[in-house]
């Protein structure tokens, strides 16, 4: 019973950080309709960011800031470099992702290329702290993974509820056309989408970062997993994609229990297949994105 | 086991992976990730019947295929059911469950790899790693080759073409898509079958990291430099990206990922390809990577008088 709690509690971390994945993941594709494998790579260069100003002795809360924008920069050249000239060549959604793809690889190796492919910690004791309850040890940093998701959710959710900036992005997500008619400028909701999602993404890094390290591959596994996520708990909507995340954390951790970790992974996709095959638009029915949107 | 040698069997594997490849993305417009997994399901099959039951390399290869095709049916269904990126999204999913197998199961050695894999005999004819090898590996690649080619001439490869342009005036037409799809994604596989075995039966030696996502993302790399569309394409675009930099002296240790800088090169032309010329070096369809409906302009014949009232029909045209 204390081992199936343990798990809980290290599955609703985890679940966090999917949750912040997913959302990042499925904001870009219900605003802009491109699968934004490319945001792996902004992962995964914030999360270096991080590491090699803490190596430096940057004080933690400005080497996030300094992060945040420089993943925010690169999300931006993403899509401006590579998802938008080829949209604009009339190339396929897949085509598109495809393109997604590569560029995160692209960057994966030259962060590869730069810092090496052993994994790095970030140095300092970061959230090392525990508490215990009863018999369950939770760390400083299980509190901070769902601290985070909660606090970078509840912005984004209001964000995109409250503000005009928001709403816009919802509304080019669903009519482009009738949006920039209505008056607003196309770029502010494309970029802001990519915007947005940098804000729910680099939290992730970082906080992964601080458990795990950093290692130049980091950024593709957690994609995969964000889109299986994103998949699960339904396209488009914020809130699902959210659930989805937390869904899958919890799920892919309490079995634990009884398989080696490595099992992790291929659980998590065994899902994502059985959602695909059976319910493509997730647990809450969000859009089911066919091949040409 | 001369280095040569060992560059023309791999360039003749990977031209066999992108020649299937291309069946399912170039002429069908079917986005697959998951060679490496088809490739590694061969290599594995003919591996394990080779040294757990003993049974004739030949044999083993034959077993190859038909596991990979079995693979490749239920991937044809998954691909019948979901459509573009879903189908991506799926094959990824795919190819991830296959190097988790790869690297957990004991059977498959877990993430230490199959070793001792035997030689291809007839009788008492022993084919080793060497020039015969190489001429073994060529005559694959033309059985592939020549296959491919029947294929696509055939009704069947009409179907695949015209799916690929706009699947649902392709159905509407009252071809049967789906069974089509069924049948590229089972041939192909079992020629990535084919890849799989000889591979084994080459190295000797195979391990999951030889079939992971990676590769998978190095035949899709072939298939767009070297041509979408065209079989030479995938011949042509095997010996660029795996024959080029073993002469460059960039050796990748394994048949998959490379060193980072190869990385950075390939992802860097991929995506220039992609963007200023889709169809690849050798290739000759666009419509792969665009959209077909996109007319241009000198397609639509010139309208002399165009009648005052337009229909409804003629408006949203």
């Amino acid at each position: 019973m204390t081992a199936f709690a343990q798990l809980l509690v290290s599955g609703l971390a985890l679940g966090a950080i999917y949750a912040l994945l997913a959302v990042s993941f499925s904001l870009v594709v219900a605003a802009v309709g491109v699968w934004n494998f490319a945001s792996a790579g902004v992962y995964t260069l914030a999360a270096f960011v991080v590491w090699v100003l803490l190596d430096h002795g940057v004080a933690f809360a400005l080497a996030c800031v300094v992060a945040l924008a420089a993943g925010g920069l690169l999300m931006l050249a993403c899509d401006v470099l590579v998802h938008e000239p080829l949209r604009r060549r009339g190339a396929t959604t897949e085509i598109v992702m495809i393109g997604s793809l590569t560029l995160t690889i692209l960057v994966t190796a030259l962060v590869g290329m730069t810092w090496g492919s052993e994994s790095h910690a970030y140095p300092g004791n970061l959230l090392d702290g525990t508490v215990k309850v009863g018999q369950i040890v939770i760390t400083h940093w299980h509190f901070a993974a769902v601290g985070t998701g909660i606090v970078v959710l509840a912005v984004l959710g209001f964000i995109l509820d409250r503000t005009h900036f928001g709403r816009a992005i919802r509304s080019y997500g669903d009519n482009p056309e009738l949006t920039v008619a209505l008056g607003e400028r196309r770029a502010r909701p494309h970029l802001g989408a990519y915007v947005l999602s940098t804000l729910a993404i680099v939290p992730a890094g970082v906080l992964v970062g601080i458990r795990s390290g950093v290692n130049p591959d980091m950024g593709l596994d957690a994609l995969l997993l964000a889109s299986a996520a994103a998949i699960l708990g339904g396209l488009g909507n914020m809130w699902a994609a959210a659930t989805g995340g937390l869904v899958l954390g919890v799920v892919t951790n309490v079995p634990l229990l009884w398989l080696s970790p490595a099992w992790q992974s291929p659980i998590a996709f065994g899902i994502l297949l059985a959602t695909i095959l059976a319910r493509p638009q997730g647990l809450f029915r969000g859009a089911v994105v066919t091949g040409g949107i | 086991m001369g280095l040569l040698t060992q560059v023309i069997v791999q360039i003749e594997l990977f031209a066999i992976l992108a020649i299937s490849l291309n069946l399912q993305l170039g002429y069908s417009g079917l986005f697959s990730v998951a060679q490496g997994a088809f490739y590694g399901i061969g290599a594995y099959t003919a591996g394990i019947t080779a040294i757990e039951l003993g049974v004739n390399p030949f044999v083993a290869l034959l077993l190859a295929i038909v596991a990979t095709a079995i693979f490749g049916l239920i991937m044809g269904l998954t691909a019948v059911r979901v459509s573009g990126t879903f189908l991506v999204v799926a094959t990824i999913g795919a190819q991830v469950i296959a190097t988790g197998f790869f690297s957990n199961l004991s059977i498959t050695g877990g993430s230490d790899g199959l070793t001792a894999i035997p030689y291809l005999s007839i009788g008492s004819l022993v084919i080793v790693p060497g020039w015969g090898f190489v001429v073994l590996g060529a005559a694959f690649v033309l059985i592939v080759a020549l296959i491919s080619w029947r294929i696509v001439r055939s009704p069947v490869g009409l179907v695949l073409r015209a799916m690929r342009d706009d699947e649902e005036a392709t159905n509407v037409l009252g071809k049967n898509t789906g069974r089509a799809k069924l049948l590229i994604f089972v041939i192909s596989a079992g020629f990535t079958g084919i890849a799989g075995s000889l591979l084994g039966a080459f190295n000797s030696f195979i391990s999951p990291d030889f079939f992971d996502l990676s590769t998978s993302v190095l035949v899709f790399t072939i298939v767009v430099l070297g041509g979408t569309g065209t079989i030479l394409g995938g011949i042509v675009g095997a010996i660029i990206v795996v024959g080029l930099p073993e002469m460059l002296t960039f050796l990748p240790t394994t048949p998959g990922g490379g060193t980072y800088l190869q990385q950075v090169i390939y992802a860097a032309l991929v995506l220039i390809f992609l963007v200023l010329r889709p169809q690849g070096i050798a290739g000759r369809y666009e419509s792969v990577t665009s959209r077909a409906r996109t007319r241009k302009p000198q397609d639509t014949a010139p309208e002399p008088e165009r009648p005052a009232k337009m229909t409804p029909r003629e408006a949203v045209k």
